[in-house]
């Protein structure tokens, strides 16, 4: 499956070559999670984070890992407004 | 007393005299400071139902206990009196230097009744008080007004020393959405504060002072200071994301999150934001931070523009500070305006004619869909407001700061314009009172918050949307209306005690700032002894008695409401609408007020109030 990744400030270092103005389609497996996405990507697990899919922000908690992402997901990846 | 300064100016502008007041610790404890002691003062010495621009109305300019004592974040003080733009109780909070300077001159506040027939600004000078003619400022912009004062005062090393806050030609001219600017470029926006000001005659109050807040503790207080700081240090926002992008770091986040309103409250989503983000401020117009008095955070932007379309559009220099997030969404978004430039030399002419931008950017959005609609034609407007028309915001800009051409009728803010060309329901806030930029299509809880204000509809008096959002106290689904009720309270009621310190409330924006900080901070200050229970009460005192003055002003129920746009037309990442009826009676039922919104005997003995 595919989502649409959005990264911003500090997370667009991990954007693979092909993004455009900060967007990139990222295949995943299905059924995959957000924890997934992230090793993808290259980001440590613990990164804090601010994570919004389709969205509806998931907050700052670390248990957004877990989620599962679907075939057309939106998932916009910030630094936490939160935490340290 | 100690962190109070124990005395308040009492200024008779009808006569042309003043009197210095002493304060009873007994009154003050109960309300604690700035909002709620000038609250408190208005609520007890003026008929609520007195018309905003008559000399009856009181301007009361009040500090906190913790401003100006090197407490993080501590610099703010608070215009108080009744708005003419939404006829509520007005309490609009500023920070800059302003408020610590008031309090090393020596006081705590002022209070302005009466009006003066001829321009006049107050002069302070520690136990110095003087109200001088001020004709020759009348008409300056705030920063001429600023430069002029300072060039007045024959002695050098105090005309740099002093801090200015005034109006500009928007308050003079009575524009309802006028605002309070100090230190050139921080506003007490909300309101139309400015206008009470300028219907008074009053251009400006220039203070400076040499005193020393005196500290009951001053080990326990550094400590305090240390532990608050700490705290700060260690939240992403205010550590990070505030120091670097300022709030216009919002920009994207909202925007993502879909709460971000676009075209009028037509949309919650805009393309385009990321070229009006603070990442695109931070390569573009910025030039470097800025800081309010003894604050960590240094969230001001200072910038300039350099495109030449707008260098030479509208009468404002082409450098100063901002914009910030609200007037990047209610500039930019809802106009769907995505040029920074002009979005900038827009807010540079809030900040020198003094006006709010949340307002005046509402109001523009609100004349751009009058215009597409064809309500306002070509002729009246003067020129094409279509949405995303940077130049017409501009323009629309200048002309409502000084009331020029169809500017007369803007610079009353968008609910009488919309209401002029026959359509209020294009009026996006509540109470009369322009919306910020939050959709609460995306999150329940910031309309709850907005439809039941007390100034109308507001963000900082509850900001749900540090946890709707950003799950900084709590991570909480922004979609449901479950736990809502119970958030704002807490929220609004927490606010009402920060407000009341002096403490800006950004201090609350670090997970873990909660009321035992603001209670070591008070304490070892002011030797006060509060608990946590009683500061808890006094949020709540506030709250209650802010309503009382609004109930009394003859607002109802029926006006804690919301835009048929937001509770009937789909917005927000999933198709929602605010979902009002379902958080208000819950809402009403724990604030123990009776299902007209009104609080019962048995509440407001409990709270000490009637």
């Amino acid at each position: 499956m595919k989502i649409e990744l959005r990264a911003f400030m500090k997370f667009k270092t991990y954007l693979p070559s092909d993004s455009i103005d900060g967007k990139a389609m990222i295949s995943l497996k299905d059924g995959a999670t957000v924890a997934d996405l992230l090793g993808a990507l290259g980001i440590p697990l613990d990164e804090q984070k601010l994570i919004i899919i389709n969205g509806i922000s998931r907050g700052v908690s670390g248990t957004v890992n877990a989620k599962t992402l679907g075939d057309g997901d939106v998932v916009a990846i910030f630094p936490p407004a939160a935490g340290g | 007393m100690d962190a109070w300064m124990g005395k308040i100016i009492r200024v008779n502008l009808t006569y042309g005299e003043y009197q210095i007041e002493e304060i009873d610790p007994d009154y003050v404890r109960p309300y604690f400071g700035g909002r709620g002691l000038g609250s408190k003062i208005l609520f007890d010495e003026m008929d609520p139902q007195v018309d905003p621009f008559s000399p009856e109305n009181k301007l009361i300019f009040m500090t906190g206990p913790l401003t100006g004592t090197g407490a993080p974040c501590g610099a703010r003080y608070m215009v108080i009196t009744k708005s003419p733009l939404s006829g509520t109780i007005a309490c609009s909070n500023s920070g800059g230097f302003f408020g610590p300077e008031l309090k090393f001159a020596g006081y705590d506040g002022i209070i302005f009744e009466g009006a003066s027939d001829e321009p006049v600004y107050l002069w302070i000078n520690d136990d110095e008080v003087e109200i001088k003619p001020a004709h020759n400022l009348w008409g300056k912009t705030t920063h001429e007004t600023e430069d002029l004062i300072r060039a007045q005062i024959e002695n050098k090393y105090i005309a740099k020393e002093l801090r200015v806050a005034s109006i500009g030609p928007a308050g003079e001219k009575l524009s309802r959405i006028a605002c309070v600017i100090n230190d050139k470029n921080r506003a007490a926006g909300r309101s139309g504060v400015g206008a009470v000001m300028g219907s008074k005659k009053l251009k400006a109050i220039a203070v400076r002072g040499t005193g020393r807040i005196m500290l009951a503790d001053k080990e326990g207080f550094q400590k305090a200071i240390w532990h608050s700081r700490d705290i700060l240090r260690a939240g992403s926002l205010t550590a990070e994301l505030l120091p670097t992008l300022g709030t216009p770091a919002f920009v994207n986040i909202i925007n993502q999150a879909h709460l971000f309103p676009t075209k009028n409250w037509q949309e919650t989503y805009f393309e385009k934001a990321n070229d009006i983000s603070g990442e695109t401020m931070a390569e573009t117009t910025l030039k470097r931070t800025r800081g309010c008095f003894s604050c960590p955070l240094a969230c001001g932007r200072v910038t300039e523009i350099t495109d030449p379309k707008y260098i030479g559009m509208g009468s404002a220099k082409n450098k100063g500070e901002g914009p910030e997030y609200e007037t990047l969404n209610l500039m930019g978004g809802s106009c769907e305006v995505n040029d920074l430039s002009a979005i900038t030399k827009a807010n540079y002419l809030c900040n020198e004619l003094g006006m709010d931008t949340i307002s005046a950017g509402s109001t523009v959005a609100c004349a751009m869909e009058l215009y597409e609609k064809g309500y306002i034609t070509e002729e009246e407007m003067g020129l094409k407001a279509n949405f995303g028309n940077a130049e017409a915001l501009v323009l629309l800009t200048e002309k409502m700061g000084k009331r020029e051409g169809i500017g007369d009728s803007l610079a009353d803010g968008s609910y009488r314009l919309a209401e002029k060309y026959g359509h209020p329901e294009l009026f996006m806030g509540a109470k009369k009172l322009e919306a910020p930029g939050y959709d609460p299509r995306g999150a329940q809880g910031i309309g709850l918050n907005y439809a039941t204000g007390n100034r109308g509809a507001c963000h900082v008096r509850g900001f749900t949307i540090v946890n709707e959002i950003a799950g900084i106290h709590e991570t909480i689904d922004p979609l449901v209306t479950e736990g809502k009720a119970a958030m704002v309270k807490t929220l609004q009621d927490i606010t009402a005690v920060i407000d009341s310190a002096g403490l800006c409330l950004f201090i609350a924006l670090a997970p873990g700032f909660l009321y035992e900080e603001i209670q070591s901070l008070v304490n070892a200050a002011s030797g006060a002894g509060y608990t946590v229970e009683e500061l808890v009460v006094i949020g709540e005192r506030i709250w209650n008695l802010e309503r009382l003055f609004n109930l009394k002003a003859g607002f109802t129920k029926a006006d804690d409401t919301l835009p048929k746009r937001i509770l009937e037309e789909p917005g927000g990442p999933k198709g929602d609408v605010c979902r009002l009826n379902k958080m208000l009676p819950e809402y009403y039922q724990l604030r123990g007020w009776d299902e007209n919104g009104i609080p019962t005997a048995d509440k407001l003995s409990e709270l000490g109030l009637e």
